[in-house]
C-alpha cells in the first residue's frame, strides 16, 4: 500500500536533496512498495492527479523521524550519485528498494549479479556513456564577442547539444579543464552553461547576471567560473560558420568507400546524435557513392606512372 | 592552392592509416594555461560510414614521394593529384578544429621529399610549433620516418605522445617486392632505437618519482622536476593484410615478436583496400574486412586474454595458416580443445574463465567478484548479458550442465557467426 509520494525538485538529480528523505524513509521505517517519487518536471510535463503535494518535498516540512542506522558502502553512494542522472523514472525507487535491500541482505552490496544492482549498473553504465560521448559530439561555434576584462578575449564558442540523460553538470568538468582559456557555452534543452575563463570569482560576474547559487569556481586562487543558467532553444546556438567548411571537407575525403560499414558507424554514433552534428549531412551522399566509386577504381585502367617531385618551397 | 582543395586531396592520401588512438598518454590539461587536454582515455569525435573513427586530424603534410611502395595510393609512380601544407597551415588547421571540439589532436604523416632527415624535420617543426608557440596540450602522434636522423627521433618523442614506424608487411619478402626502397632492417633498428628512448625516459621519470621528498620553508616543490616524458602514448606500427602473400601465421608471429620485442601498444591491421590510379603489378581486390577484424580478435587474445602466439595461429603449411573466418579465433580454440571444457565457473581460475568463447574481460572479473560471496547459478549468467548460444555450451554453474552438447559433431556448424556480406564487398565481383 502507498503510504508515501515524494516530489524531488526540478529534475530530481539533485543527490544530497533525495539522500535525505531516503534516510527519513529509512529512519521511519517505510518499505520501498510504499513510496511513488515523482519529480516537480514531471509534474509540470504530466501532472499526477493522485498526488497530493504541488510543490518539491522538503526534508524540514517532514515530521522529525528517529535516529535509526543506515550503512551503506561509500563507492555505493558515488555509484547511486551517477545512477540519478539517468533519465529513467524509476530511478528513485530503485535507489530506495537497493539502500533498504542492503540493510536486510548483508551480502547483497557484493552481489554484482542481483537484478536489482545490474539494473543500476545499466543505467550508470548509460549515463557514463552520455557523458562520454557529449565530449565527443558537443560542436563549438566561434561568434564574434568584445574582449572584457571580467571574462577574457578572443571569440566565444557556443554549442547545441541534446543529451538523453542529466548529464550537463557532469560533462562540463572535462570542458572546463580542456577549454580553460577559451569563452565558450554550452546550451541544452535543460539548461545552459557558460564558462568565464578571467572572472577573478563568482561575484565579479553579478553584473552579467550570474547568481552566486548558480556558479562554481572550480579552481581555487586561479580565475575562472562556471555559471549555468534555464535551457534554450536550438534557435540560440550559432548556425554554420565558413571555418566549417574545412572539417566538413576533411570528413567527406577521410572516408574510405571501398570499405563500407555502416552498422559499424551507427554502433558507435547512433541517429540520435546526428542531428546536431554538422558533418552528419555528408553520410548519406557519401554513403550513395560509395559504391560507384570504389567501382570506378577497380574498372580504371592504370595509367601510364609518370614521376612527379616537389620543386621549389611551398607558399607559406 | 586553396586551402580546402590541399585539406582534401592530403586527408584523401593518409585514410590508409588505421591508427587513429588517442588514448594512453599522460594526463594534461589547460588549466595551467595554453590549450587541451589528455586525459587517458580516447575520445572518438566521429565516425565515417567505413566505420572508422576520427579522434585525430590525420592527414599528410605532403603526398609527393620519391618512394615507390606499390601498394601506396602516394607513390611517385601514381598519377594522383599533389599538394604539400605549409608548418602553419597544419597547426592552424589542428587548433581550429580542435576548438570546435572536432578532434583530439594530429596524426602527422609525410610522403617522403629531398631526404628522410628533411622531411622528418618538418613533422617536428609542426609539434614543436604546437607545444611551444601555442601550448597545445591536445594529442599528437607523428609517424616516424625510419630512416630519418636519430637525433629528429629523440626529438620527435618530446614533443609527441606517440611515435610510430610502420612495418608495412608482415614479412621480409613481401616488403622487399613490394616496396623496394624500404628497408626491413632499418625499420627495426628505428623501433628498436624508439623502444629505447621510452624505456630509459619510463625510468628516469620513476626514479625522479620515487626520490625522497625534501620539504624546505616556503619551498612550493617538494620533489625535483621529472624529466619530459619521451611519447608518453609510447609507439605502434601498421601491417597491410592482403596485398602480399603472407598468410594470417605470419602477421600474428610478426606481430606477437613486435609487442615482445618492442614493447608495442599496438598493431594496426590495415586491409588493403582499392586505391585510386593502382599499379598494375598489385591487381585491386575487394578488401578483406573479415580477416581484418579476425586479426584484431587474435590481437585482442595475446594481449587480454593470455594466449600466446602458437596456440592461435592455425595448423598447415606455410602460406595455408589462415583464421577461420566463420568462428572467431577464441571460439576457434575452444572448438580444437573440447577436452578442456566444459568449465565450472564456480572453481575455474581467471586464466581459464578468460578462455571461454563469449566471456569478456569484465564479464569474467563480475563472475570472480561475485563468487566469492555465493554460488553462480544458471540466471547469473543470463544477467551477463552476453551471448548465450556461444557461452552455455561451454560452461557449468549450478543450475546449468552443457551435457553432452560438447560432443555434438555440429557444434562447430551451429556457431557459425554469420557475417553480414558488405555490399560494396560483393558489388566489386
Amino acid at each position: 500500500m502507498i503510504t508515501h509520494t515524494f516530489i524531488l525538485p526540478r529534475d530530481g538529480c539533485d543527490f544530497a536533496h533525495w539522500r535525505g528523505l531516503a534516510r527519513w524513509l529509512w529512519a521511519q521505517q517505510v518499505p520501498p512498495d510504499a513510496v511513488v517519487w515523482h519529480t516537480e518536471d514531471d509534474q509540470a510535463r504530466a501532472p499526477d492527479l493522485f498526488a497530493p503535494p504541488s510543490c518539491a518535498t522538503q526534508l524540514a516540512d517532514l515530521a522529525p523521524a528517529p535516529e535509526r542506522a543506515l550503512s551503506v558502502p561509500r563507492a555505493w553512494l558515488a555509484e547511486a550519485e551517477q545512477c540519478l542522472l539517468h533519465r529513467a523514472p524509476s530511478r528513485f525507487a530503485l535507489l530506495y528498494r537497493l539502500l533498504w535491500r542492503m540493510q536486510l541482505e548483508p551480502g547483497l552490496r557484493h552481489d554484482l549479479l542481483d537484478a536489482d544492482s545490474v539494473q543500476m549498473q545499466q543505467w550508470i553504465k548509460a549515463v557514463r556513456r552520455e557523458v562520454h560521448k557529449t565530449h565527443a559530439f558537443v560542436r563549438f561555434r566561434p561568434v564574434a564577442l568584445a574582449d572584457h576584462p571580467l571574462d577574457g578575449s578572443g571569440p566565444l564558442h557556443v554549442a547545441w547539444f541534446e543529451p538523453e540523460h542529466h548529464i550537463v553538470q557532469a560533462a562540463a568538468p572535462f570542458f572546463v579543464r580542456r577549454f580553460a582559456n577559451m569563452r565558450w557555452a554550452i546550451l541544452t534543452p535543460q539548461c545552459s552553461l557558460r564558462w568565464w575563463p578571467q572572472a577573478p570569482d563568482i561575484a565579479a560576474l553579478a553584473e552579467q547576471g550570474v547568481q552566486p547559487g548558480f556558479a562554481v569556481q572550480p579552481f581555487v586562487g586561479r580565475p575562472g567560473v562556471l555559471s549555468s543558467g534555464p535551457g534554450a532553444h536550438a534557435d540560440d546556438a550559432p548556425g554554420a560558420d565558413a571555418g566549417e567548411g574545412l572539417w566538413l571537407t576533411y570528413y567527406a575525403h577521410i572516408f574510405n568507400p571501398a570499405r563500407l560499414k555502416i552498422a559499424a558507424m551507427r554502433k558507435e554514433m547512433p541517429r540520435k546524435y546526428w542531428h546536431n552534428l554538422p558533418e552528419a549531412q555528408l553520410i548519406s551522399p557519401l554513403v550513395q557513392a560509395a559504391q560507384a566509386r570504389s567501382a570506378a577504381m577497380l574498372a580504371n585502367a592504370p595509367t601510364t606512372p609518370q614521376r612527379r617531385l616537389p620543386r621549389g618551397k611551398p607558399a607559406l | 592552392m586553396e586551402l580546402q582543395t590541399k585539406l582534401a586531396i592530403l586527408a584523401d592520401a593518409a585514410k590508409y592509416d588505421a591508427s587513429c588512438s588517442s588514448s594512453g598518454s599522460a594526463k594534461r590539461n589547460a588549466v595551467g594555461g595554453g590549450m587541451g587536454s589528455t586525459e587517458g582515455a580516447g575520445i572518438c569525435h566521429s565516425y565515417t560510414p567505413d566505420g572508422r573513427c576520427i579522434s585525430l586530424l590525420k592527414i599528410l603534410l605532403t603526398n609527393f614521394c620519391v618512394y615507390d611502395c606499390k601498394y601506396c595510393i602516394n607513390r611517385v609512380s601514381s598519377n594522383i593529384p599533389r599538394a604539400r601544407f605549409s608548418v602553419a597551415e597544419v597547426v592552424n588547421l589542428t587548433l581550429d578544429f580542435y576548438r570546435r571540439n572536432c578532434i583530439e589532436g594530429l596524426f602527422l604523416s609525410s610522403g617522403i621529399i629531398r631526404s628522410p632527415s628533411y622531411t622528418m624535420e618538418q613533422m617536428v617543426g609542426v609539434a614543436r610549433t604546437l607545444r611551444l608557440e601555442h601550448g597545445f596540450k591536445g594529442y599528437i602522434h607523428l609517424k616516424t620516418i625510419p630512416d630519418a636522423d636519430a637525433e629528429l627521433l629523440a626529438q620527435a618523442g618530446l614533443y609527441a605522445d606517440r611515435l610510430s614506424i610502420n612495418i608495412e608487411l608482415p614479412t621480409v619478402q613481401g616488403l622487399a617486392q613490394l616496396a623496394p626502397e624500404k628497408d626491413s632492417a632499418t625499420i627495426h633498428r628505428a623501433m628498436g632505437q624508439l623502444h629505447d628512448h621510452i624505456a630509459t625516459s619510463k625510468a628516469e621519470r620513476k626514479e625522479a618519482a620515487s626520490r625522497a621528498i625534501v620539504s624546505m620553508p616556503q619551498s612550493r616543490r617538494t620533489r625535483p622536476t621529472a624529466p619530459k616524458a619521451f611519447a608518453p602514448g609510447g609507439q605502434s606500427t601498421q601491417m597491410i593484410v592482403g596485398a602480399d602473400g603472407a598468410d594470417d601465421g605470419d602477421i600474428i608471429v610478426t606481430s606477437s615478436r613486435l609487442y615482445t620485442g618492442y614493447g608495442l601498444r599496438r598493431v594496426y591491421y590495415s586491409a588493403f583496400s582499392p586505391i585510386p590510379d593502382a599499379t598494375a603489378d598489385l591487381p585491386l581486390i575487394a578488401p578483406p574486412l573479415v580477416r581484418e577484424h579476425r586479426l584484431y580478435q587474435a590481437d585482442w587474445l595475446m594481449r587480454f586474454y593470455g594466449f600466446a602466439a602458437h596456440e592461435i595461429v592455425p595448423s598447415g603449411a606455410q602460406g595455408q595458416r589462415m583464421l577461420s573466418l566463420e568462428h572467431d579465433p577464441k571460439l576457434a580454440w575452444a572448438l580444437a580443445h573440447r577436452e578442456q571444457f566444459p568449465v565450472n565457473l564456480n572453481t575455474a581460475p581467471r586464466e581459464m574463465l578468460l578462455r571461454v568463447p563469449g566471456l569478456g574481460v569484465a564479464s569474467v572479473d563480475k563472475l570472480l567478484a561475485v563468487r566469492r560471496w555465493r554460488q553462480l547459478r544458471s540466471a547469473d549468467i543470463e544477467r551477463l548479458r552476453v551471448p548465450q548460444s556461444k557461452v552455455l555450451p561451454f560452461v557449468e554453474c549450478q543450475g546449468w550442465s552443457p551435457g553432452r552438447s560438447l560432443d555434438d559433431p555440429l557444434l562447430a556448424a551451429r556457431l557459425v557467426q554469420p557475417m553480414a556480406p558488405q555490399p560494396v564487398q560483393a558489388s566489386l565481383f
